[in-house]
């Protein structure tokens, strides 16, 4: 898989405050005319000073400035939601688009490499474009509101920030799936640490399959 | 208010017309699921959320929404309340007089109020609609205050 513009193609979603931008997580530029694609509770489904964020310090190629705070912002609006799948797609008015394949779940299978590319740790300020490989560890479906939902299990432990992170198959560049979160066997009610919830501490991470995206664009 | 019976005049197919196939297909699983229950369908619309599943936003999840707020913002949108009178003045002062418009213009004006986008609210306001029934406007506003009186 060529990583050379992967930081044309990968973002922060933020939302501008008066503190400044908090990054929200990660979204992907879509092959429609100023479509992203992030997790829905990225934003929360709430439009309030929407961003994608641009940073000049992205290049995988290169080494990244973490020193560096200087963004770019585009203003973003949301245009599709589907919570069920929890996916949404964000709208801005600039004309860009990328050429990414949008496939799917069904087109891969159990150990097939795949990789993630997204933003770990942005909940902190952090805005570092990581490349992580992985393989399928297993093809699941998730229940949401009596709708069962093809997703993919990841054997690799990620990280707040990383939801809306695009999973491309590492042999076709295919985008197969959006990253929501882990396993947790009880969302509320659990403990943190740290700002850090012991649950989440596994190699059982959970995407969405891509091909939801399709129908929403 | 009269301007806007012919919205609550559409039977259930033309008003679930305006919504997006994706959209469609959703709401029709979730009636199917509840017997046609619309009320129920809004909520598990409102609700829905993977099983199991830590998310990894940067953002804790806010309060939910639920639709008895919802219904309330449609009530003071439909019955004259002054916090939605300019969003009504763009709404009659536009030629497009389409239910997919009226719909749109409706929840991004509610959505704006709650803080979320009309593109999530749009389906719920779509059922609560719906479940009100064939009725006028100001028969539906009567309705609504005379419920509110005899709490």
């Amino acid at each position: 898989m060529d990583i050379t513009n992967l930081h044309q193609i990968v973002f922060t979603v933020g939302r501008i405050t008066p503190q400044g931008v908090n990054l929200l997580g990660t979204c992907v530029l879509l092959n429609k005319d100023g479509l992203f694609a992030t997790a829905s509770h990225v934003t929360n489904n709430d439009n309030t000073n929407l961003v994608i964020v641009l940073s000049p310090t992205t290049d995988l190629l290169q080494y990244q400035d973490t020193s560096n705070n200087r963004v770019q912002t585009i203003d973003a609006s949301i245009f599709k939601v589907d919570p069920v799948r929890d996916i949404c797609i964000l709208r801005v008015t600039n004309s860009i688009f990328s050429n990414i394949t949008i496939a799917g779940a069904d087109s891969v299978k159990v150990s097939d490499s795949l990789a993630i590319v997204g933003y770990p740790h942005s909940n902190y300020g952090r805005q570092v474009l990581t490349f992580q490989t992985t393989v399928v560890g297993a093809k699941i479906l998730i229940e949401s509101s009596g709708i069962k939902t093809k997703h993919l299990v990841l054997n690799i432990q990620t990280r707040p920030g990383q939801s809306g992170s695009p999973i491309f198959n590492l042999s076709n560049s295919q985008l197969v799936g959006i990253l929501i979160g882990s396993y947790a066997p009880e969302e509320e009610g659990g403990i943190s640490l740290g700002g850090i919830d012991p649950q989440t501490l596994h190699q059982t991470t959970h995407a969405v399959s891509a091909e939801y995206i399709k129908n929403m664009i | 208010m009269e301007k806007y019976n012919h919205i609550l005049s559409k039977d259930e197919k033309e008003l679930l017309g305006v919504l997006e196939q994706y959209q469609l297909d959703i709401i029709n699983n979730f009636l199917e699921q509840t017997n046609g229950d619309y009320i129920e369908s809004a909520n598990k619309w409102l609700n829905a959320t993977p099983s199991n599943t830590a998310k990894f936003g940067s953002q804790p999840s806010t309060s939910k929404l639920y639709q008895e707020k919802l219904l309330e913002e449609i009530e003071k949108f439909l019955c004259g309340d002054e916090r939605y009178e300019e969003d009504r003045k763009k709404l009659n002062n536009t030629a497009d007089t389409s239910s997919k418009f009226f719909i749109s213009s409706m929840s991004a004006a509610i959505g704006s109020y709650l803080g979320v986008a009309g593109a999530f609210i749009a389906p719920v306001i779509v059922l609560l609609l719906i479940s009100f029934g064939k009725m006028s406007i100001n028969a539906w506003c009567e309705m609504r205050k005379s419920n509110r009186e005899n709490l």
